[in-house]
């Protein structure tokens, strides 16, 4: 249908860019693993062919007319293939061109969301395509007989109706057995089953739904008029299935008058009395929220729902909220010194219901990884094409869930680093043969759960990273601070991850774009997570990316330092504890270390660090916390613990993030008595200790 | 007085395109995805007065749900309109002999499905 603007509608400008993107990602999946066996099933070709049809058709009545005219002539392509089923097809030129097709239908679908005209040309890709279908007949039908099957030539007419449709009119009078009782409400329900044949009823009297209707009924008996497209003996055996019916007298009518007499009266006593009509009933039913019908039409509903994403952000906005406002109320400084047990009992009922609530939230907001690793099956398609090497992609763990605006930043991080792999980290297929590897080269993308963590690992089976490379490097850009000599082989590894550091020295088309593994870090680090880099010599490399089920609402310790409050995310620390004066060393330095249990930690002042005037700088008073990340730990120095409670994660304000660049900071909450926290990120202490 | 139609296709934009200006034409409108879905809704529901049905569907397709259709007595003679595409003369014949009323073709305008839902008297 031609959408004129007197319907076009905002919902089915969105209702078509969903389902038009979902299509599109089917189609990929489809051609991809259709070119991996180098055949088209005819499966394949019948539902590539069905979503091309339904693009078309959609993108026409949307008035997008470049993308439905490729994608009829995609669709014209694969009609050729369904019906001739032709041999020796060029399976890699025909993905090539769908997947060409698909990414100009992509590109015009993200214009169209942005609110652009969808105006690019399709030209050369139609004419593409209308090529190949040349060449394909011009093999296939090798006879000369150029068109054997009508191509889709639009018909000038653009409707027309075969047969007008005719039914019979009824007119049956029913008596009920003597002493059946509530006659009314037994014709009420055969007039329900009748809605199910019919097209139309009408009966007398009108008024069934009073109780002096059954009198009438009683004596003169139940006319009813009906039109169907049911035949007399079905009609009649219908009728004598309900229950105390006495007597039926079922008449043919040859013409509708009567029916149409009382159609008329019904309309002029308004809506006094229920007309039957039966969408009328239907309402009426609705309104009243009786019978089983109401129950059958909700059973069909389907049982699952589409919500737009910022009605889920603001239900996330509001439950951090709640749980602020839960401190506010049970932790409110006006309680102080109180023995409240009621207050305590109902307080906890509280935060159980919160917490439960929570839950459901976070669940809601759950979206599994698969989607977004099967992106990568393009990704690597292109890529071992354009670089001819054999690619082989292993995906494990795909319906891991992760929060859904986690989804959209690992998205490029991962893209990256598969390009990473297959460009630096594969070898080609001749170097691999040589090493005694396969020469399919292997790329493992892995998602886990590891406690509140999601564990994304991204392995490939290529020559691994040369260290000696990455130190020289490192050193050339400043980025040691450290004596080389003592550096792990995991520290070095991880040196990649820097700002500023890129080993490969070409630029190649796909994964030196000028920037490096810092965007990643960046990236996945913008959503609370962590990049940590692994490698044998000769044997691959893993990236494994650690990111947070969700952001929003962690677990924390409180502390005090001062006048101020930090929180620590609970899940870093390890225990809190006073150390004794004579633990306490230091290095040739000047830097403060603990000893505990014969290992040395890094130690951190607070107070020193953000400048906070406190009383206790006494190790002997204060307490020390100790937090680790990825493998690093370091010893926080506090006045006191305040306590332990869930708190919501605020980013920092931008103008305190970008003018004084605090380290360390992961954002800030509201406390209970609305006091602002501070909430410490471990990853940057724990790195501030080691190159300190 | 209401009329009530089932609009079968399996694309989501059609369906609600199709629901907006059936509804505001005045029509009480119930979707189904499928020629499944279709059959399921047309043997649980109260009788449709017509049936709007796309040819090229997952599942079931147009002309199965078609003749499924016609097979039940009260739907002997329901307006069951195809909307096609492929507007070649033997899917319109197929839909016929499978017992189509009549047909569209995609894309055209609200007021031509207006016209049609009116010349088979609905």
């Amino acid at each position: 249908m031609l959408v004129s603007s007197q319907y076009l509608s905002e919902p089915m400008l969105e209702m078509f860019i969903f389902e038009t993107t979902q299509l599109l990602e089917q189609l990929e999946q489809e051609i991809i693993s259709s070119e991996k066996c180098c055949c088209y099933t005819q499966e394949a070709i019948n539902e590539i062919f069905r979503i091309m049809h339904t693009i078309k058709g959609t993108a026409a009545m949307m008035l997008f007319n470049n993308i439905s005219a490729l994608a009829h002539s995609i669709e014209d392509l694969f009609y050729f293939l369904r019906e001739e089923n032709p041999k020796d097809i060029n399976c890699s030129t025909l993905c090539d061109l769908v997947l060409e097709g698909i990414d100009f239908i992509k590109a015009e679908i993200e214009k169209i969301k942005s609110g652009d005209d969808a105006e690019g040309d399709a030209s050369t890709l139609i004419a593409a395509n209308k090529d190949f279908l040349t060449r394909l007949k011009q093999v296939s039908l090798p006879s000369g007989a150029a068109e054997t099957k009508p191509q889709a030539i639009s018909d000038m007419q653009e409707f027309g109706i075969f047969t007008l449709p005719q039914t019979n009119t009824f007119k049956a009078i029913i008596h009920f057995a003597e002493g059946c009782e509530m006659e009314n409400i037994r014709a009420l329900s055969l007039i329900r089953n009748l809605e199910n044949i019919a097209n139309e009823i009408r009966y007398l009297p009108q008024n069934i739904a009073d109780s002096d209707a059954s009198q009438i009924i009683r004596q003169e008996g139940f006319t009813v008029y009906l039109k169907t497209d049911c035949f007399y003996e079905e009609v009649h055996q219908f009728l004598m299935q309900a229950e105390f019916i006495k007597e039926l007298e079922l008449d043919f009518l040859d013409s509708d008058e009567e029916l149409r007499q009382l159609r008329n009266s019904a309309k002029e006593e308004g809506g006094k009395i229920p007309k039957k009509d039966r969408s009328d009933s239907a309402n009426e039913q609705t309104n009243k929220g009786q019978g089983e019908k109401d129950l059958q039409v909700v059973s069909v509903q389907q049982s699952i729902i589409s919500v737009n994403v910022a009605k889920l952000d603001k239900l996330m906005d509001l439950m951090g909220e709640m749980v602020i406002a839960e401190a506010m109320v049970t932790q409110n400084p006006d309680l102080k010194g109180l023995e409240l047990d009621n207050f305590q009992k109902a307080a906890r009922q509280l935060h159980k219901i919160t917490s439960e609530l929570q839950d459901v939230v976070m669940s809601i907001r759950m979206v599994p990884l698969s989607a977004t690793f099967q992106k990568m099956h393009r990704v690597v398609r292109d890529m071992s094409k354009k670089l001819e090497k054999e690619v082989e992609l292993k995906i494990v763990g795909e319906e891991t869930e992760v929060d859904k605006n986690i989804i959209e930043h690992i998205s490029d991080p991962l893209m990256h680093l598969v390009r990473n792999s297959i460009d630096h980290g594969l070898e080609a297929a001749e170097d691999r043969q040589a090493a005694g590897k396969p020469p399919l080269g292997r790329i493992t993308l892995e998602a886990k759960n590891a406690g509140s963590d999601v564990l994304i690992i991204v392995k490939d089976d290529g020559r691994g990273l040369d260290k000696a490379k990455i130190l020289a490097k490192a050193r050339e850009n400043r980025l040691i601070h450290k004596p080389e000599s003592e550096m792990t082989d995991r520290e070095i590894y991880n040196l990649i991850l820097l700002p500023g550091f890129s080993t490969k020295e070409s630029i190649t088309e796909f994964s030196g774009r000028g920037v490096g593994m810092d965007v990643v870090t960046k990236n996945i680090e913008s959503v609370g997570g962590s990049v940590a880099v692994d490698s044998a010599e000769g044997f691959g490399t893993t990236v494994i990316i650690k990111i947070p089920l969700t952001l929003a609402i962690i677990d924390g310790m409180n502390i005090s330092v001062g006048n101020s409050r930090y929180t620590i995310p609970t899940i870093s620390i390890r225990e809190s504890f006073r150390p004794k004066e004579t633990d306490i060393i230091k290095d040739p330095d000047d830097n403060e270390m603990i000893m505990v249990r014969g290992m040395c930690y890094p130690l951190l002042r607070l107070h020193q660090m953000y400048g906070v005037e406190t009383e206790i700088t006494k190790f002997t008073e204060g307490i020390l916390i100790m937090v680790e990340q990825d493998d690093r730990t370091v010893c926080l120095f506090a006045d006191k613990l305040l306590g332990q409670q869930q708190v919501v994660v605020k980013a920092l304000p931008s103008y305190i993030r970008n003018e004084w660049k605090i380290r360390g900071l992961a954002g800030c909450t509201l406390l209970g008595d609305g006091s602002i926290s501070l909430i410490l990120d471990i990853a940057g202490l724990t790195g501030l200790g080691n190159t300190a | 007085m209401m009329s009530r139609l089932l609009v079968v296709d399996d694309s989501s934009t059609i369906r609600l395109s199709l629901r907006t200006v059936l509804t505001q034409a005045g029509y009480a409108v119930e979707e189904a995805k499928d020629g499944e879905e279709a059959v399921q809704k047309i043997k649980s529901l109260p009788k449709f007065n017509a049936v709007i049905t796309d040819l090229n569907m997952p599942k079931m397709d147009g002309i199965s749900l078609i003749k499924e259709t016609r097979n039940i007595p009260s739907y002997r003679f329901t307006p069951l309109l195809m909307l096609t595409t492929e507007s070649t003369l033997d899917k319109k014949e197929e839909g016929r002999k499978a017992g189509a009323t009549g047909w569209i073709t995609k894309p055209f305008t609200p007021e031509q499905l207006l016209a049609v839902l009116k010349k088979v008297q609905v």
